[in-house]
């Protein structure tokens, strides 16, 4: 039986960006309010690489130096992948599509060993 | 886009299509009549769509197709039209019997004009997956699938072929009768790979090769394509192939031995439809895409699905809600700067609640469409009005550079599982989705019939309509057409087409042309005058002496039924019975009473000793219609009879006037009807009884009765029986009945008219009549208020240009020209939609068919 509801497709119900920040007992993450997978980890990475560096440097004159660029290059990261679209295509596709794009080339539906193919 | 595997299938067996990555079962669905329906109609058609959803195994692909008409087809449909040429009576190799021979060359004649149409039409081509089992690819199909592979099983083995046949033939059992899903043939399967890789430049029609299922083609029939993302080969670009939007294509090339143009095709996939949904009934998505083909461009669907059981449908939407009241508590006070999460949490409870009442499994469709040239400017302009039309209903579609060559491999069975489809996959419910009604049909009239016009719902798409009025009492239908429209708009013309190939056909015709033009007796003046009797009210040249032409046994009674009005006696008074005495067959025997002449001087012996008194009467008003210059051959006994064994009757009553049904039952309006009018009632009255008398004695043989410019003979109270009697009774006598008239409800609303099945509706001139018309076949204008609109302003309209200039311009106040004779028709089976009748197949034809006086003048160069 039909009713005059509208014919629809939910498409709004894939496209949900994940953020996080929020642990949910209180503690938020710092910083940024917005924080999506790509940027939080290349934040992680950046803190615990600049910090680990600066470590092991601390007797060689450069640990300053080292904490600048590392932290520069962590904002500069978390700030580019910050950019990354959150809905589909996903990255894997973009990718894909933006190599395509980039570098064309032409396909044939048969292998190139295949005698049809002259 | 692995360099070991084939994209084209390796092999075809039957319906059955072997792939690199999977075997399918291809078949072509019976699309359905839709457009401009009844609500109940519409909604059955939505039942059929959630029922094919609720049947289809997951990994379905059901894609929309256009293909080219051969004309030799329409032509052999044509041929097969007549009742002695039936594909089963004539076996193959035998030769046509001899009286066939002139609808053959009739047909011939059609051929060239249906040739310059360039007919299209949309087909449907369902491909269901076979590696996975009953339920398609689900997840316990996908590891029968492995395990298969593992066993090693061979695939196109005796038992496996069995066992394919056998699994799609339940898989197609189960979906709804109304689709009439045919197993593809492996020819058909050759063709849909050609015009994959070809779109629009591979102009074969669809091959009418039936379905064997043991016909194998090898994959070396399947011949190679390439394709060129952007054309970039072709352009010797190395970098960045797409550098704008209109360069977002695919040019797909074969090799040059398969002497096929190159093919440029434009891919899109829908990536968001509206929150709210699209409005039912106007959600027809997929009749956007045929009303945006043009002869120029292609433009094709694909809809990919599969399927979740309720459980999982529930739960993933069950999780998306999660998930977005997590996301509210994420973005903190982002989340109130916006609606965006309060509107997806809105529509995963609507989805969820959807899922869970219907308690039906989940939809995830993946929906492309493609367009496709044979150049790149055509295919941007036609994928460039696709965006704006479906952006105009709330959809979003991009052009994504990069992406052609993967979203081509969607429409092709076998690629599909690498296109990418995830990107576009959305959740849906069987009876949401269902409501895009993909399927419907846009062919209307018969499958073999004679020529009436083309389908021009879409430009793109126009088909060939054959009527096949003569065989539906074979079908069990009523044979009985109405032509309605304004006039000048073409009803005549449509008529006179419709005769001259039926009289081709071998069908006989009896005619009532009331027009002062004469317009059918010249329009028929190349037909064998052997063949055709004319009968002129005004230049009588035969006796219509009712106790001369009837048979014997009937006469009197039929002459009794015809007199007896114009004399002004009642059908009880002491008058008509002694007139019926006196006509019946043993008294005219023994009096010698052969004609009413000879009755007039009988009742003027007054020796006579069995005279009566009202013998006087009856003598006083015979010769007072004697008298009568109309009534003159019903009373002609030195005239031949005309001879209406004839194939074509032409009964031409210019100028006559019938009284109507109101001045005929009302007595003081019945006493004020003129004699002329009443003589003109009484020959109508003959025409239509001496036909039906004809025609129901010969009920093996086809025969038409029809009658231009009804409105007085529908009106008349004899007209109105005799109407009745040949649309209501005629199926059993294989008589078909075709009326034409400027009001078709006024004029034919009085009859039974629900024996009128079929209807073609031309323009008129006043929108009340417009109106009344579309109501009177049955259409729903409160639900589709386009179609009167669209009726009033937009069926042949009429080029009535301001500019404010003084130029003369002779087009003005014409019909757009190429837009003549656009109609709407109701079919015998229900179909509605807008055709243009076909005007005269040969330009000599055009010229006896028209009649207007100007063009006439024009043709002939008399001035007065």
């Amino acid at each position: 039986m039909i009713d005059e509801s509208p014919a629809k497709v939910w498409s709004d119900q894939r496209d949900l960006p994940i953020y996080l920040g929020d642990a949910g007992d209180g503690f938020r993450l710092p910083f940024k309010e917005r924080w999506r997978l790509p940027d939080a980890c290349a934040a992680l990475i950046g803190f615990i690489v600049t910090g680990a560096a600066v470590t092991l440097n601390l007797d060689s004159g450069r640990a300053l130096l080292i904490l600048v660029v590392g932290v520069a290059v962590t904002a500069a990261s978390v700030w580019l992948l910050s950019k990354l679209p959150g809905s589909r295509p996903s990255i894997r596709t973009r990718f894909a599509w933006f190599l395509a794009d980039l570098r064309p080339r032409v396909s044939c539906s048969h292998p190139p060993k295949d005698p049809v193919r002259r | 886009m692995s360099s070991t595997r084939y994209d084209c299938p390796r092999a075809a067996v039957g319906n059955l299509r072997f792939t690199d990555t999977g075997v399918y079962a291809d078949y072509l669905l019976s699309g359905l009549p839709f457009i401009f329906m009844a609500k109940d109609a519409q909604d059955r058609v939505a039942d059929v769509h959630a029922e094919l959803l609720r049947a289809l195994p997951s990994g379905a692909m059901l894609s929309g197709l256009t293909t080219d008409v051969s004309t030799r087809n329409i032509a052999r449909r044509m041929v097969f039209a007549h009742p002695d040429l039936h594909p089963a009576q004539v076996g193959a190799g035998a030769a046509l019997p001899a009286h066939t021979r002139d609808w053959v060359a009739h047909c011939r004649t059609w051929e060239s004009a249906l040739g310059r149409r360039g007919s299209r039409r949309r087909i449907y081509w369902l491909s269901l997956p076979l590696d996975y089992g009953l339920s398609g690819a689900t997840a316990t199909g996908a590891w029968q699938r492995r395990l298969n592979s593992i066993l090693g099983r061979d695939r196109d083995s005796a038992e496996s072929l069995n066992r394919y046949r056998e699994l799609a033939a339940n898989m197609v059992g189960a979906l709804p009768p109304s689709l009439f899903a045919k197993p593809a043939s492996a020819e058909q399967i050759w063709w849909h790979w050609n015009y994959t890789a070809s779109r629009h430049v591979w102009r074969q029609p669809l091959p009418s090769t039936p379905y064997d299922p043991d016909a194998r083609l090898p994959g070396s029939a399947f011949t190679p394509v390439w394709t060129d993302p952007s054309g970039a080969g072709a352009r010797g670009r190395r970098w960045r192939a797409a550098r704008s939007d209109a360069e977002v294509f695919l040019r797909t090339y074969r090799d040059p031995d398969d002497v096929i143009a190159d093919s440029y095709q434009a891919f899109l996939g829908i990536e968001s439809f509206p929150d709210t949904g699209v409005r039912w009934p106007q959600s027809t998505l997929f009749k956007v895409l045929d009303d945006l083909s043009t002869p120029t461009a292609t433009v094709d669907w694909t809809i990919h699905v599969t399927f979740d059981s309720a459980d999982v449908a529930v739960a993933t939407a069950h999780n998306v809600i999660l998930n977005i009241k997590d996301q509210a508590r994420q973005i903190g006070r982002h989340a109130h700067s916006d609606d965006e999460l309060v509107r997806k949490l809105a529509s995963g409870k609507q989805l969820a609640s959807a899922l869970k009442r219907g308690a039906e499994r989940g939809v995830n469709a993946a929906v492309l469409v493609a367009a496709a040239a044979p150049d790149p400017q055509t295919v941007d302009t036609a994928i460039t009005e696709v965006i704006r039309r479906y952006r105009r209903q709330g959809l979003d579609l991009r052009r994504r550079r990069g992406s052609q060559q993967t979203w081509w491999r969607a429409f092709n069975p076998g690629t599909e599982s690498s296109a990418a489809l995830h990107e576009i996959r959305n959740p849906t419910t069987t009876a949401a989705f269902a409501k895009f009604v993909p399927l419907l049909a846009t062919a209307l009239g018969n499958n073999t019939g004679v020529p009436l016009g083309e389908t021009i719902t879409s430009p793109g798409l126009r088909e060939v309509v054959l009527l096949d009025l003569l065989n539906a009492p074979a079908r069990d239908n009523p044979g009985n057409l109405v032509i309605g429209g304004s006039p000048g708009r073409g009803k005549s013309q449509c008529a006179k087409n419709l005769i001259l190939s039926w009289l081709r056909m071998g069908a006989g015709v009896h005619l009532i042309d009331p027009t002062e033009a004469r317009e059918h007796e010249h329009a028929l003046s190349t037909f064998d005058d052997e063949r055709k009797t004319i009968i002129d009210a005004r230049r009588p040249r035969f006796t219509l002496d009712g106790l001369r032409i009837f048979p014997f046994a009937e006469a009197a009674e039929r002459t009794v039924d015809h007199l007896l009005p114009q004399m002004g006696f009642s059908p009880v008074s002491p008058q008509a019975a002694r007139l019926k005495g006196l006509l019946a067959p043993e008294s005219r025997h023994a009096n010698g009473i052969g004609t009413t002449n000879g009755l007039i001087t009988l009742l003027r012996d007054r020796t006579r000793p069995d005279r009566v008194s009202v013998d006087d009467d009856l003598l006083v008003a015979l010769e007072g219609l004697r008298a009568e210059r109309l009534l003159a051959p019903m009373f002609d006994d030195t005239s031949p009879p005309p001879d209406l064994s004839r194939q074509l009757v032409i009964w031409n009553f210019g100028g006559l006037k019938l009284p109507t049904v109101t001045e005929e039952y009302q007595a003081h309006l019945h006493h004020q009807s003129t004699p002329s009018q009443r003589a003109a009632q009484a020959l109508y009255g003959m025409a239509a009884e001496l036909a039906q008398s004809m025609f129901f004695s010969r009920d093996t043989a086809p025969d038409v009765f029809v009658v231009e410019e009804c409105a007085a003979w529908t009106h008349s109270p004899g007209g109105q029986r005799c109407a009745n009697t040949l649309i209501r009774q005629g199926r059993k006598a294989w008589t078909q009945f075709v009326g034409i008239s400027q009001a078709p409800r006024h004029d034919f609303g009085v009859l039974e008219d629900h024996f009128i099945e079929q209807r073609i509706c031309l323009g008129f001139k006043e929108s009340a009549i417009a109106e009344d018309t579309l109501r009177w076949c049955g259409r729903d204008l409160e639900r589709h208020p386009k179609l009167l609109a669209d009726y009033v302003t937009n069926t042949s309209p009429a080029q009535i240009m301001a500019y404010g200039d003084d130029t003369i311009d002779h087009r003005h106040g014409r019909v757009i020209p190429g837009r003549e004779g656009e109609s709407w028709i109701l079919d015998e089976f229900g179909g509605w939609g807008k055709i243009r009748l076909f005007s005269a197949p040969t330009p000599e034809l055009a010229q006896l068919y028209d009649t207007n006086p100007y063009r006439r003048r024009m043709r002939t160069g008399t001035t007065p």
